[in-house]
Formats: structure tokens, sequence, C-alpha cells
């Protein structure tokens, strides 16, 4: 398949009616970043790009189409959301099938393989400080790395891949996506990056003091505004009502004077922020694909990635099992093994 | 005036005692606790206990809130693998606090102040045992004040 030939499918797909949406990524104003495209018309289907720029994880859009409240009398459309994942968003779509989240006939999923995608603060930032032109609009990115378009058709390279490229990317172990109906292209290899490799960021912080790890995670939670934005932007947070974001419920009865509990306060102080983090870090224990959207939209740059890994880490050497693999197997946290480690257990 | 203010002054002068939360198992650990003082085994009196009816009805957030709201120490304690009376609740704990206590650790948090272990309902003098060790380990920390809420 080519990039023209899956866009004449989607076409196809959308006149005959078999699917009722098409999510992908468009050109829009920064050069950095191509936005998303949510549309049913075909006209706009043909405006749908597909390269490195494609940094959001586009499978949060799916969920929230299941969030929409519908008038009464009216179901919801049945058909399915064509839909653009990499390799990590192919994983989200495995995690939501394994818990019955969406069903495999809710979502056309059109496979996008990929050698990594751009970080674009990063590439803004450098570019900020390269460019001689001054003009966004000649930048060409690809993924032998950044171009200024200068007089005529000459090119200056202004930063190679591995410069901009997304550190997510840079330890990712699966290019192609794992799950898809079409492929956009054909398979890349995958880049060979051993589980050390992976790791090797959280053993590093792993080895720190105590001390010096309490005063590196308490610099970081401090700077947390509770704006929500990684809980928002997560492809798994899916829960209507969000126990981290949870307001003091009154007590239904009149002479009950007891507030309701709420496990995590809204409150923002540095007591809360720690928990929000903490639990957030739990409810994606064994579930997190690692798409790095949370990071990307945190505006405050909490190293959050660095914290789910070890998470992430910590399910892969106790129970073997990586997220969003296969959506037949049960989630890790979901069952046991009567042999499990327990050298945690005092006593 | 003067006997009041005394008395008000002893209790200010007070050698601070640590606090610690266990969440007992209504079928092993709690029963064990309650064996500890039909017995009149001797354990410290830091202890603050809430019965809950298995490890796996217990939520990571439970450990963090106690934390935030001054919590010295806490204990989870349950029954022993394959002897849960839901089966196989404590089992799903297991797994679930793996990670918490991993999370603890990774984050610079006193990971002593965390304790878990398995109670037996006949295991009285091991519940008292555990119980002076994690006071013990908190009482050389002193006072917990990472996640107390302002």
């Amino acid at each position: 398949m080519s990039k023209e030939g899956i866009k004449s499918e989607i076409i196809d797909l959308l006149k005959s009616g078999k699917i009722k949406s098409f999510v992908g990524y468009e050109k829009g104003t920064n050069p950095f970043f191509l936005r998303p495209l949510i549309t049913s018309s075909v006209e706009e289907v043909k405006k749908a790009d597909f390269s490195v720029l494609c940094v959001s994880n586009l499978v949060r859009y799916v969920i929230d189409d299941f969030k929409i409240a519908l008038p009464r009398g009216k179901t919801r459309d049945s058909r399915p959301i064509a839909v653009v994942v990499k390799g990590c968003d192919s994983r989200a779509v495995n995690v939501l099938l394994q818990e019955h989240i969406i069903k495999r006939s809710d979502v056309f999923l059109i496979g996008m393989p990929c050698n990594g995608v751009i970080d674009p603060k990063a590439a803004e930032s450098l570019w900020y400080e390269r460019n001689k032109t001054h003009d966004p609009t000649k930048i060409r990115i690809s993924n032998e790395g950044m171009f200024e378009i200068a007089d005529g058709k000459e090119e200056i390279k202004l930063a190679d891949f591995d410069e901009i490229e997304s550190e997510k990317c840079k330890v990712c172990m699966h290019n192609n996506p794992v799950i898809y109906d079409e492929l956009v292209w054909d398979k890349v290899d995958d880049k060979k990056v051993t589980r050390g490799e992976r790791y090797k960021k959280v053993d590093d912080y792993e080895k720190l003091d105590p001390e010096k790890k309490w005063l590196f995670w308490s610099d970081e939670f401090s700077k947390c505004i509770r704006c929500y934005g990684c809980k928002n932007i997560c492809p798994l947070c899916y829960c209507e009502e969000c126990t981290l974001a949870k307001d003091k419920e009154k007590a239904v009865l009149p002479n009950e004077k007891i507030w309701k509990t709420s496990w995590i306060d809204k409150e923002v102080n540095f007591s809360n922020n720690v928990a929000y983090h903490m639990n957030r870090a739990m409810h994606l224990a064994g579930r997190c694909v690692d798409c790095g959207e949370c990071e990307r939209a945190c505006p405050v740059d909490i190293p959050l990635r660095l914290l789910y890994t070890k998470v992430e880490k910590d399910i892969y050497e106790r129970y073997g099992y990586e997220s969003g693999m296969d959506s037949e197997v049960k989630p890790v946290l979901a069952t046991f093994d009567i042999n499990d480690k327990e050298e945690f257990i005092e006593g | 005036m003067n006997v009041i203010t005394n008395v008000e002054e002893k209790a200010t002068e007070k050698v601070w005692e640590p606090k610690i939360i266990a969440f007992l198992c209504n079928w092993c650990s709690y029963a064990g606790a309650d064996l500890a003082g039909v017995s009149r085994i001797q354990y410290p009196p830091t202890v603050r206990v809430i019965r809950v009816m298995c490890t796996g009805r217990m939520n990571p957030s439970f450990v963090i809130k106690a934390f935030q709201n001054g919590a010295d120490g806490v204990l989870v304690a349950g029954c022993h693998p394959g002897d849960c009376h839901y089966i196989q609740g404590n089992l799903y704990a297991r797994r679930r606090y793996s990670i918490l206590a991993g999370l603890i650790e990774f984050l610079g948090i006193e990971r002593e102040r965390f304790m878990m272990s398995w109670v037996s309902a006949s295991e009285g003098g091991k519940f008292a045992k555990v119980v002076t060790e994690l006071t013990d380990r908190v009482k050389k920390l002193g006072p917990q004040n990472q996640l107390r809420r302002p």
C-alpha cells in the first residue's frame, strides 16, 4: 500500500458507509506537528498526511467517541471508526480490547510502521537556534533530519534525525503495529533495542540514595499544577468519573454533616500532588504502553515517562509481562500465580 | 490554676510515639491480633487497627492516604497464600503491593515505613513481633513528614 492507496481505500469505505469516520493527521499551522484530523467527509480525507510528524496518539479520540452523551431515543452509530495507529498506539488498542472497553469491530485500524517520530519541542528550539531565513513555512522534516529550504530548491541541513527524535522512540521496542487491518506502507525493521538499553535510565535513578531520589521527585512534583493534562490525553484513562479528579461530595441525607471521602483531594499542594502521581502510576501498572503523550502534554515538564517506565520494568522483571501485546490474555494485575515472588513480604 | 498548667505542660512534654496504621484482614490477621490480646502478649500501643474484609479489598491509595493523614508507618497484613477466605484475594494483593513497594522505594519515600506481612489467626506471637519490629524501625526514622498534609 501507499499513502495515496490507503487514502482512496478510506474514501471507498466512507462512500460505501462501512466506516463512520476517519481519525488521522493533517498539516496544520505548526510546522513541527501534524494536527489530528477527525472527519467523515470525503474531501477532508484527501488532506490526510503520514510522516515523522505524526506525534499524537489518536486512540484517545476513539474513547472520547464513546463518552458523548446521546439524546434520548438515539442509539450510538455502531459502525467502526478508521484510526491511524503507530506501534505504540496499536498496543493501546490492544489494552482497550483486553479490558473490554471497545470491541474489535468498533475500530478499523490503519497501521503505520514507524522508525520514530520527532519531539516537537526539541525540533522547535533547535530551529530557533539554527535557522537563517526566519520563515517557519520553509521547513522540511523527514527521517533524514530537519532541513531548511533556502533560495530556489537548495536545502540546508539544520539537524540530524537523532537530535530531534523523541526520547520514547529511541528506546522503542515495537516499531510495527501489533494489530492492524491495513498498513500505510511496508513494515520496517525493528530497532533491536535491548531491555538493558530500554531500562538504563531507570536503573541509573534506582542507584541513587533515597535522599537524592526524594529531592529529585519532590522538585518535580512540586511543579505540578494539577491541570490533569496527563490524564486527559491518556488513551487508557477511560473512566467516566476519575477518582483522581473527583470533588468532595456532600452526603445525601440532610442530617449527615460529614463529607463523603474522596481518596485523592483536588486541592493543589505538595502532599496531594505526590499522592496523585503515585496513584496514577499504580493505575497504569501493567497497562502503560509508553506512547509518551502524558509527558508531551505536561506544561511543566515532569518526567512522567521515567515513573511509568519504572513500573513497567517491575512488571516485566517480576511477571514477564508486557502490556498491549496480546488482546486475549488477562491483564497482569487482574490475575496471579501462586508462586509469585514475595521477597518484599516480611515476618 | 497552677495544677492545670502543670498537667498541660506534662502532656506537651510527652515523648513522641509513632502512629502506625494496620490494615488487617478480617479472617486471619484480625483474629491473630485478637489472639495476641487474649494470650496477653505484650506489643507496642502504637498500632491503630483498621479491619478490612480481605487484603484484596485494599486499594493502594489507602496506604497513600494513611501517609497523607499523618501515619508514621503502615502495616498491611493478611492470610498466608492459599489460606484466603476468598480463595485468591491475598494473591491479587501480593501482586499489587509488590508494585507499590517498588514505587515507594523509587520515589525515595522511606521504604521502612511500609510493611506487608502474612499473619494467620493462630499467630498471635507473630503479630506482636511484626508490630514491635515496625515500631522500632519507625522510631529510628522519626516522624513522617514526606507525604503529610499541611
